[in-house]
């Protein structure tokens, strides 16, 4: 897998009415490249994600410039159903990738990508399926792509085990090269097959950021090899964070892309801040009193949330994990009299922030606070 | 035998002095910081103004990772805003009003109609239309027209059930008739 991509935005979030997050980052570093002399390098990344009632939208890309070699870009979009129903949530739609790497024809895949994800407190279990047809340097080829992901989240921590397995169809048309890494040997039966086992960790804490993976690619006749990312950032103001990456990554197994290492610095624009979840019909926090003693409260955030911590005065500004409603709201019931409590919520181990549709203020500790108001 | 009484007074006062610390603080903070932050808490009471929000702020400030220095000054601006509360409302205000407007002050209610409304409400509770106004702001509604609404409904003395009714759709398309057009903020 290449870290060196390009990236076309689309701004389609005015056609989104739910939720948008929209993020540009850009920076420059040094790189190796398999194969190829050590250079500098600028990248420009791009995300964006849209949902809209259960649709959700994502398209990302980047490029990289290698000064001395050329410019390496990979785009790719998905547009996924999704589903949530007592605990459990389901994603399912097209997906494709493109990408053109140093010296290389544009390749890519388009695939059908089913989730199935379970929330159990602070674990979930994640299965995935990818299947579909790649257009590599050899050919177009079928393949699919099983993943099992197992997580745990602790406050600002979230840690997670992966397993993904990539392999052409049993079926193969032939040619010695049926997943894009031609490295990659052949098995007896006529199969390509690459596994890579990873764990991740994301921490949170205010301002700072961390996410990292480690992991190790193996297969059939194939020598173990190690690949590491880490990112850092420092938000510096609500829409500007410095961004720190560095990494060894493999080959992508499925397009070809070539693995190295990189290094980068740069600074990160949320030009549609995360999570921002606009007027609805529905208000994002609602609040109704259960008995004279209990308030039910929930919370709409965007359906591809898999765990939903809340705190604040109500709780003592203990963290408790909040449950899926059956309409897709995150929900709980806690002890109240009438009144103002300063509450947070954590989603999917992101920073503490106020939950949507709250009145918001100044914390004092240099972040802020939603206020819930409990009327009698 | 004599010594005994003297004793157990001893005893009883000591645990009585144990006792008023907050059992929150001493397990979330080091002794010497819960100490430190209890003589807030209990000046604070001295005062006879509301302390358990200023345990709350504490621990708010633990779990977000702050010093206890950033504890303490927080602490001070809540004390502050509480103390403001308490001065517009009187010694005889109960716990709630002072919370609750302590609280919209922090959100900025101007003090002006903090004094406004407790002068409309009378002997009545400002809880009511202080959490009316809270709520109304939280879902957009523009701060000064609510505060129209909420003072003209003060003044008709509405009933409590009233200011919870308001929705962010009454301030922002019916504007008191009380006043007239384009004396709204």
């Amino acid at each position: 897998m290449t870290t060196h991509r390009w990236t076309a935005i689309l701004l389609l979030g005015a056609a989104l009415p739910l939720s948008a997050q929209l993020t540009v980052t850009s920076g420059g570093g040094a790189g190796h490249l398999d194969h190829l002399t050590p250079s500098s390098l600028t990248t420009i990344t791009g995300t964006f994600d849209g949902q809209a009632g259960p649709s959700l939208l994502s398209l990302s890309g980047n490029s990289e410039q290698h000064f001395g070699l050329g410019t390496t870009g990979l785009a790719s979009a998905s547009w996924h159903y999704v589903a949530d129903h007592g605990g459990w949530h389901a994603e399912l739609g097209p997906d494709g990738e493109w990408a053109r790497d140093i010296g290389a024809p544009t390749v890519g895949y388009a695939a059908a990508h089913l989730l199935l994800a379970r929330a159990v407190g602070a674990f979930s279990l994640q299965a995935e399926w990818e299947s579909g047809r790649a257009w590599i340097a050899t050919g177009a080829r079928a393949w699919y792509r099983p993943t099992l992901t197992a997580r745990w989240t602790a406050g600002p921590i979230a840690l997670d085990a992966s397993w993904q397995s990539t392999s052409n169809a049993s079926d193969s048309t032939g040619g010695s090269q049926i997943i894009g890494d031609d490295t990659i040997p052949e098995r007896s039966n006529g199969e390509h097959q690459v596994h890579d086992v990873s764990a991740g960790l994301r921490w949170q804490m205010a301002r700072f950021a961390f996410d990292g993976r480690v992991g190790q690619r193996f297969g059939v006749s194939l020598a173990p090899e190690m690949w590491w990312q880490g990112e850092a950032s420092f938000r510096v103001t609500p829409i500007m964070s410095l961004v720190a990456r560095s990494g060894r990554l493999a080959s992508s197994a499925l397009l070809g892309l070539r693995g190295g290492a990189s290094t980068t610095f740069g600074v990160r624009l949320d030009l549609v801040p995360p999570r921002a979840v606009r007027p609805v019909a529905l208000r994002a926090t609602e609040v109704e009193r259960e008995t004279s003693t209990t308030i039910h409260v929930w919370f709409a955030l965007p359906a591809n949330a898999h765990h939903v911590a809340f705190r604040g005065d109500l709780t003592d500004w203990k963290s408790v994990t909040l449950d899926r409603s059956g309409d897709g709201r995150w929900e709980t019931l806690l002890r109240a009299a009438p009144g103002v409590y300063r509450v947070d919520i954590q989603v999917d181990g992101d920073a503490w922030s106020p939950p949507p549709g709250l009145a918001v203020a100044d914390d004092g500790f240099g972040s802020r606070v939603g206020l819930l108001v409990v009327t009698p | 035998m004599r010594a005994l009484p003297l004793v157990m007074a001893l005893v009883t006062g000591s645990a009585l002095t144990l006792g008023a610390q907050d059992a929150r603080l001493g397990q979330r903070f080091s002794p010497a910081e819960a100490s430190r932050l209890q003589l807030l808490v209990d000046s604070a009471g001295n005062e006879h103004l509301p302390t358990d929000p200023l345990v709350l702020r504490a621990l708010e400030g633990q779990a977000k990772g702050a010093s206890v220095v950033e504890i303490v000054n927080a602490l001070e601006r809540l004390r502050s805003a509480l103390r403001s509360a308490r001065g517009v409302l009187g010694a005889t205000a109960s716990t709630d009003d002072v919370t609750t407007a302590g609280a919209a002050l922090e959100v900025g209610m101007p003090v002006t109609e903090l004094q406004e409304l407790r002068r409309l409400r009378g002997k009545d509770a400002i809880t009511p239309p202080l959490n009316a106004w809270l709520d109304l702001v939280a879902r957009g509604a523009s701060p000064g027209r609510t505060w129209s609404r909420i003072s003209d409904l003060a003044r008709q003395r509405a009933p409590d059930a009233d200011f919870s009714r308001l929705t962010p759709a009454d301030i922002g398309h019916d504007p008191p008739p009380s006043r007239p057009p384009g004396d709204h903020p």
